[in-house]
């Protein structure tokens, strides 16, 4: 009986595991291959010299992605130190006030219908709004933009981390004199260090990640790595050039995975804890 | 209270309101006031990419989103409906079942608990790209592959064919977002109380009894909240729509949101877009408040 659940235990593990591998090794088998490889059936010249064309097509000018690259990380770089600090702020003081419970309950509801309303319902109005003054393809509209939906989200992280902090710790502090705007910076953020790294990588690949805001506010100009990728696509549907998109799709991963790596354990906690609070 | 602690609170209050000001800044300038310019829009007949004199039309561009086929309200919400039923019901068992089996310590749990992670994180785009290629025409593709040298079926043009379309879309939603759930309903169900299980067990309870009346239960607000979420999410789709399939074959696979950004941006429709948008948010806010009162209620 023991032994039957054990099989089962692991045959399932082991299903799982690769329903999840198995997408993200074919498409890295494709980035390795050249374009003539990629069309054969299974067989040793399939999967033997290893390519790098693909990649190298990509940073040689393809489709702008160089620049793609380099917009991407100020866009992202800028609106996640910005969002965390705000949403920290905020969280700190939504969490500390006694305000009334109706306007912590508000503050809930801001973020509940932050992720109802869709985003298009906001990027209408600003696609129309950036035409006029000028922030079309420009990082700062981006970062205006991106900061949409990166504060609720910051809010929503940090008050789970906050909340298990002692008040006694600022009170301990505020009695030594310390202000409020001081027990934060000098007090709080270095004690829950970890929840601010975790909602720092999670904002910035929130921002790597987006597509839709991307796609309709920028130009040539602050065009990000998601855009580029989905604007290659079509070509590489008409061409075949399924070697470059999936080195496209590599890429995209590579930052964000290397990230969750470094923090895994604080990672799971930032993803789950607010909706377990909430 | 003396003068000085009164003063001393006032004190307290404006170094709390200094420290809430940016996001509220921030929430007006990036949600409320667009919002507001939203319904503005969708009351007037403003066209992108030619001039046209704007002027107010009222519910004119709800009544023409409602009733003119044209703009295809019906028909992107009944694929909606499609899409977000069918894959949100997959996943939440999926979801259920993989934490209930990562639940148990068992040699190796911990590489599941980190791959589960990847599919969170990884870029939509990206997730859009990795099923565009396993389901690829040819017969080199993975999936058609697999499926000609097991069965001997000829290549499926999985991506020319309406349902099978929506299919391979159900599927990469359910890749995507399936870990999520598994993750949320996980950490729900390790900060659940021992006691009743050890009672049940003694008691001689089956497993699916002890799930069905013991783990279900203790666990229903979690549902709740995992649904509302995965609901506001799913319905708001987009990235994986454009990738793979950009809607089509034809109009197969144009959801509300899919559809509005079409209407909006490629044929410059930008007033019955907001509209459509608005009345999706208010018909999400409906079913919010249902799916709460619903839950309340049971308590």
């Amino acid at each position: 009986m023991k032994k039957r659940e054990a099989f089962f235990t692991y045959l399932f593990a082991i299903i799982l595991g690769a329903w999840i591998l198995i997408p993200i090794l074919w498409m890295l088998l494709i980035s390795f291959q050249s374009q003539a490889q990629i069309f054969m059936k299974p067989s040793l010249e399939k999967f033997f010299p290893i390519t790098l064309e693909n990649y190298l097509y990509l940073f040689r000018g393809g489709a702008g992605f160089s620049n793609a690259i380099i917009n991407s990380i100020i866009i992202a770089g800028f609106t996640s130190v910005l969002a965390t600090i705000i949403g920290t702020m905020a969280a700190y003081a939504f969490q500390r006030v006694p305000f009334r419970p109706s306007i912590k309950n508000n503050l809930f509801f801001w973020i509940v219908t932050q992720r109802i309303m869709p985003f298009l319902a906001v990027l209408i109005p600003y696609y129309i709004l950036y035409s006029q003054t000028g922030l079309y393809d420009t990082h700062v509209g981006m970062i205006i933009a991106y900061l949409t939906f990166t504060v609720p989200f910051t809010v929503f992280v940090m008050t789970g981390y906050l909340n298990e902090i002692p008040q006694a710790i600022d009170e301990a502090a505020m009695i030594d004199g310390c202000s409020r705007v001081g027990v934060l910076f000098k007090v709080i953020f270095p004690i829950c260090r970890a929840g601010i790294v975790v909602s720092a990588l999670l904002n910035f690949a929130l921002c790597w990640n987006e597509l839709l805001m991307a796609l309709i506010l920028t130009g040539s100009n602050s065009r990000t790595v998601a855009v580029a990728a989905a604007l290659f696509l079509p070509s590489a549907g008409r061409g075949a050039l399924w070697g470059p998109a999936a080195a496209i799709g590599i890429f995209m991963m590579i930052p964000v995975l290397a990230l969750s790596m470094i923090v895994r354990r604080s990672l799971i906690r930032g993803l789950t804890v607010g909706a377990i609070r909430g | 209270m003396t003068y000085a602690n009164r003063l001393k609170s006032i004190k307290f209050n404006r170094e709390l309101m200094i420290l809430v000001m940016p996001a509220l800044l921030v929430l007006m300038f990036t949600t409320i006031f667009p919002f507001i310019y939203c319904i503005w829009i969708s009351l007037h007949n403003v066209v992108l990419f030619y001039p046209v004199p704007i002027k107010f039309v009222g519910l004119g561009n709800f009544i023409e989103s409602l009733f003119n086929p044209i703009y295809g309200f019906w028909r992107s919400a009944y694929t909606t409906l499609i899409f977000t039923g069918s894959s949100l019901a997959i996943e939440f068992l999926l979801g259920l079942g993989i934490a209930l089996l990562l639940n148990k310590e068992f040699k190796g749990v911990w590489i599941l608990r980190f791959l589960l992670v990847i599919p969170l994180l990884i870029s939509p785009v990206s997730v859009g790209l990795l099923f565009r290629l396993m389901f690829l025409p040819g017969d080199w593709a993975l999936i058609n592959w697999v499926l000609s040298s097991l069965f001997q079926i000829p290549p499926i043009n999985w991506l020319g064919e309406p349902t099978l379309a929506m299919l391979v879309l159900i599927i990469t939603d359910i890749w995507e977002w399936t870990p999520f759930l598994a993750l949320i309903f996980l950490a729900g169900l390790q900060v659940l109380p021992p006691e009743p299980f050890e009672a049940a067990l003694i008691e001689g309870a089956s497993p699916i009894k002890i799930f069905r009346y013991i783990t279900i239960p203790m666990l229903k607000d979690l549902l709740a909240i995992a649904f509302l979420l995965r609901l506001m999410d799913s319905l708001k789709t987009y990235d994986i729509i454009y990738i793979i399939t950009q809607g089509g074959p034809g109009e197969a696979t144009q959801t509300l949101n899919f559809n509005a950004y079409v209407q909006g941006f490629i044929f410059g429709n930008i007033s019955i877009a907001a509209a459509q948008m608005l009345m999706m948010t208010i018909a999400t806010i409906l079913l919010t408040v249902i799916l709460v009162r619903l839950t309340r209620e049971r308590v």
